[in-house]
């Protein structure tokens, strides 16, 4: 007992790829959750990961690069979104709606093709952390790269943008392109947590840790920092209870991080009304 | 670099802008010279936003507008000297900062947003663009914002807010100024803060372009009122077109005022302006 409890499950291999994949995915997409909660996207967030689904079903089927497929899903489903909700009878929230439910759907059936597609289909939608291969941690590893970079680069436009878009249409930044941009961004982020944390529970580990974090501090720059901290710690906390427990990884994150939501919540609710 | 492309005159001739797909605004037949301050008076809904919008390049019109330089620019292909250039040429050929600084209505923003005013008002700042040595202190200065500087936007009133705003429209620096009610949610005091900043500005040969619901402020602001309705209702020096005719025809019957500190408001619902 002691500190072997920390010590005892790194001597198996999964477990280090477990730990070293969930550090990197829990930056990524916790940097990525701070935009997705400033801006009020967790619903975007949640449609774009159901709308990458039937791209990474297909680059399955076709036995191409599952990034690929995966993107061209994604931006599919956001233009469908904008396509859908200029009528004015179907809303933005009514438009992803529809699209998500139909991207996933879509997902379903193509994997259906596939002859014992549920235990495919199991760890598509519920992903496993203990079978991440090196390879995995390699893809995640240049998707940060360039999301990071990216949004280094385009950091104070993506703030003035999501701020305040007439603003930064009227300094000559191109809002729209900007958007798209950052959709791209989150839907890389979103498919290369999936083998990992699965489709169905992907967006929580994005908005629940910047979610926290927001409530937490006034400043965007502390804000981040936070949300990769409780990103990264949390998951990995997780990740011994499953493994001393024996339950689902992607399942006791989420609940794990939205434990943690509950105590700075109440936290601060009780500092407020002390 | 820095650019002194002061206007000398600005020429609005609008057939028709549309808003979304519908006509939001039509006839409009005006012109500003250098140092003019004008006021657009009219109810919600009645194209002031619009019109400012037209100017800043965020919507499409039909008819013309045109601007001529009192310095002539050698840098710019269209211009010849004492000729006019049509704005959307201009808007095309320079970057926006060099022709217009633009201010939108607040209900746009999310006030919640984790931004300090510091930088809430270096969202103008550009490194391509610095502004001239010392232009920020002394906006600070005037507009009372340097003891304010590293506070989160949601800590201060509305009132300091606003001219936090209105500081990151100066600092942009830019020969026309479009403000879109810059005057909500600000007290008597700071109105006149505002009337004197403007008036400084003016000085500098800088044209401004500002909507409001408020009588009083277009009158210890602004030389020059329009009175709009979906259409030109009136348009001249602010101390003869500010009368009951003028008001009746714009506001209908309807229009109420209310005599509060010696203030007149127009009475015309809550909701935003197009």
């Amino acid at each position: 007992m002691g500190i072997n409890i920390l010590f005892e499950p790194l001597q198996y291999s999964f477990m280090q790829r477990a730990i070293i994949e969930l550090i990197l995915i829990g930056s990524l997409t916790s940097i990525i959750g701070v935009f997705l909660v400033l801006r009020n996207l967790a619903f975007l967030g949640e449609a774009l990961s159901h709308g990458v689904f039937p791209g990474i079903i297909l680059s399955f089927l076709l036995k191409v690069n599952l990034l690929v497929g995966a993107v061209v899903s994604g931006i599919i489903t956001v233009i469908g979104i904008s396509l859908i909700s200029r009528d004015r009878k179907t809303s933005a929230n009514t438009a992803t709606g529809i699209l998500f439910t139909t991207m996933l759907a879509l997902g379903i059936v193509l994997i259906s093709t596939v002859r014992n597609y549920k235990a495919d289909l199991t760890s598509l939608l519920l992903g496993d952390i203990l079978a991440v291969t090196w390879n995995d941690i390699a893809l995640t590893l240049i998707v940060s790269v360039i999301v990071i970079a990216t949004l280094r680069l385009l950091w104070k436009k993506l703030i003035i943008v999501s701020f305040d878009p007439s603003f930064a249409s009227s300094i000559g930044i191109n809002v729209a392109r900007l958007d798209m941009i950052l959709y791209f961004l989150i839907s890389l982020s979103i498919v290369v947590a999936i083998p990992a944390v699965g489709n169905l529970l992907v967006v929580a580990l994005s908005i629940i840790p910047a979610a926290t974090a927001r409530l937490s501090t006034n400043r965007i720059g502390p804000m981040v920092i936070l949300s990769v901290i409780y990103g990264t710690l949390i998951s990995v906390i997780a990740l011994y209870l499953t493994y001393y427990l024996q339950v689902a990884t992607g399942a006791t994150i989420v609940l794990l991080q939205a434990g943690w939501f509950l105590v700075v919540f109440s936290l601060k609710r009780l500092g407020k009304s002390a | 670099m820095t650019t002194n492309r002061n206007l000398k005159s600005l020429q609005i001739n609008l057939d028709k802008a549309f808003y979304d797909t519908a006509v939001a605004l039509q006839d409009i037949d005006f012109e500003l010279e250098a140092g003019d301050i004008l006021t657009v008076i009219g109810p919600n809904g009645s194209g002031k936003s619009t019109l400012l919008k037209c100017l800043g390049g965020m919507l499409n019109y039909t008819g013309t507008i045109s601007a001529e330089f009192s310095v002539v620019d050698h840098s710019l292909a269209a211009e010849k000297a004492d000729h006019k250039t049509d704005w959307q040429e201009l808007l095309k050929q320079l970057p926006r900062r060099e022709l217009f600084s633009y201010m939108p209505q607040r209900e746009n923003t999310d006030l919640n947003f984790p931004l300090t005013i510091r930088e809430l008002i270096q969202m103008a700042s550009d490194t391509r663009h610095p502004p001239q040595a010392g232009l920020l202190e002394e906006i600070l200065k005037e507009l009372d914002l340097q003891p304010l500087l590293d506070k989160a936007i949601n800590q201060v009133s509305g009132g300091q807010l606003q001219r936090a705003f209105l500081a990151r429209t100066l600092l942009i620096d830019a020969p026309l100024i479009l403000l879109d009610e810059p005057d909500n949610a600000i007290d008597i005091t700071t109105q006149q803060q505002f009337a004197q900043v403007l008036r400084q500005q003016s000085a500098q040969g800088k044209i401004c372009i500002l909507s409001t619901h408020d009588l009083n402020f277009a009158q210890i602001t602004s030389n020059k009122t329009l009175f709009l309705n979906k259409t030109q209702i009136s348009f001249g020096a602010t101390s003869t077109e500010c009368n009951e005719k003028n008001l009746l025809k714009t506001f209908g019957p309807k229009l109420i005022h209310t005599h509060q500190d010696e203030h007149i408001i127009i009475q015309s619902g809550h909701q935003h302006g197009h």
